[in-house]
């Protein structure tokens, strides 16, 4: 009986040994170990899954957030871009910009060869020289020019007698974007070749001007010898004022 | 020399289990916990009995294994319930420990004022 007891003891007590032995087998340090139970594995799992719902949730919101940003930036890359050609086309259409293309040039200038009409004083070149704009706009001139100084809409083409102390009928000066230009007239046209031509033909503007003492030479350019006319440089309407709410 | 079988038991036991190639997994670290607890108590249940007189070896060896097993099972199936039974384990085993040290510390006081006089 003392025997089995003794084996007992001694059996309970390697139990307790090897469990203890065990005990030193196991990694505390390891990240699992903060999982002592499965309980604990389980309740860690339920949490981070919770979280993990919360990050999926703000994750997408984010996610749109920066859709959206990039949505409004690439907008705006696309207004910026559209309003970069608009602006183009407007400075094109409004003579800001340089043109060259196949048109034609009209010389006016003082023909002392031509017979002079008795009495005739005073003749205002201003007066003539915008008929001949107005009729070359009438039959769709994209771009005109007086002596490179360039036509916009609200160019201006007025006579300055004050300007010269001449007398004559051929004398006075004429003033076009408020800069003085003086015979000879040289208009550039770019435009419709044909139309201009059968326009001079129609209003018989060469003769109009033999009356006046006027020579009348019309000149013809077409591709590959283009006609170039400069830019509009002047002050543009409204650069000195701001409209009203701006 | 009976004295000493635990002590060479406990010794050799640390030995193999130190020695085994075998690395519990750290999240099974609390049901070893918990059965080691369980023998703990039985052993301390056996000293008390053995000072009272009262030593049955089957008792004994039947109450180490039912508790160290029953313990790690009870924790185990907690933790699928989602109730901590380890710690129910825990509170249990440490207050039998300490009530069967306190009756040991006693017995052994008692004896030794019985025999002084």
């Amino acid at each position: 009986m003392k025997k089995f007891i003794a084996g007992a003891v001694f059996f309970v007590s390697i139990m307790l040994g090897i469990m203890i032995g065990l005990e030193f087998h196991i990694d505390r340090s390891s990240p699992a170990s903060i999982y002592t139970s499965y309980l604990a594995a389980s309740n860690s799992l339920t949490t981070v899954l919770a979280d993990s719902a919360k990050l999926n949730k703000l994750l997408t919101s984010v996610k749109n957030e920066y859709q959206t940003l990039n949505n409004a930036t690439r907008l705006h890359n696309h207004g910026v871009q559209d309003l970069k050609k608009e602006l183009m086309i407007l400075e094109k259409e409004a003579g800001l910009t340089p043109v060259a293309g196949e048109g034609v040039s009209i010389t006016i200038n003082y023909d002392p060869n031509l017979p002079l009409i008795p009495g005739l004083t005073y003749v205002d070149e201003a007066v003539q020289l915008q008929m001949v704009i107005n009729d070359l706009q009438s039959v769709g001139a994209t771009a005109i020019a007086i002596n490179n100084e360039r036509l916009i809409t609200t160019s201006s083409i007025r006579s300055v007698n004050g300007l010269t102390t001449k007398s004559g009928p051929f004398t006075g000066v004429v003033q076009v974007n408020g800069e003085p230009v003086a015979a000879p007239y040289v208009i550039s046209v770019v435009g419709p070749i044909a139309s201009i031509n059968n326009l001079i033909e129609a209003e018989g503007l060469k003769d109009q001007f033999a009356i006046l003492d006027q020579s009348f030479i019309v000149k013809t350019y077409l591709a590959p010898d283009l006609l170039h006319l400069p830019a509009y440089t002047g002050v543009l309407p409204g650069q000195y004022s701001t409209e009203v709410g701006m | 020399m009976y004295f000493l079988l635990p002590v060479l038991g406990l010794i050799i036991g640390l030995l193999v289990g130190l020695d085994v190639h075998f690395k519990v997994p750290s999240q099974y670290g609390a049901y070893l916990s918990v059965a080691m607890l369980a023998a703990l108590d039985t052993i301390f249940g056996g000293m008390k009995a053995a000072l009272q007189k009262k030593f049955d070896a089957q008792t004994f060896l039947s109450g180490f294994f039912s508790n160290t097993l029953l313990a790690a099972l009870f924790a185990f199936v907690g933790s699928l319930l989602g109730v901590d039974l380890a710690l129910a384990a825990v509170v249990a085993f440490g207050v039998r420990i300490f009530n069967n040290l306190a009756e040991i510390r006693h017995f052994i006081l008692t004896r030794r004022k019985i025999q002084s006089h």
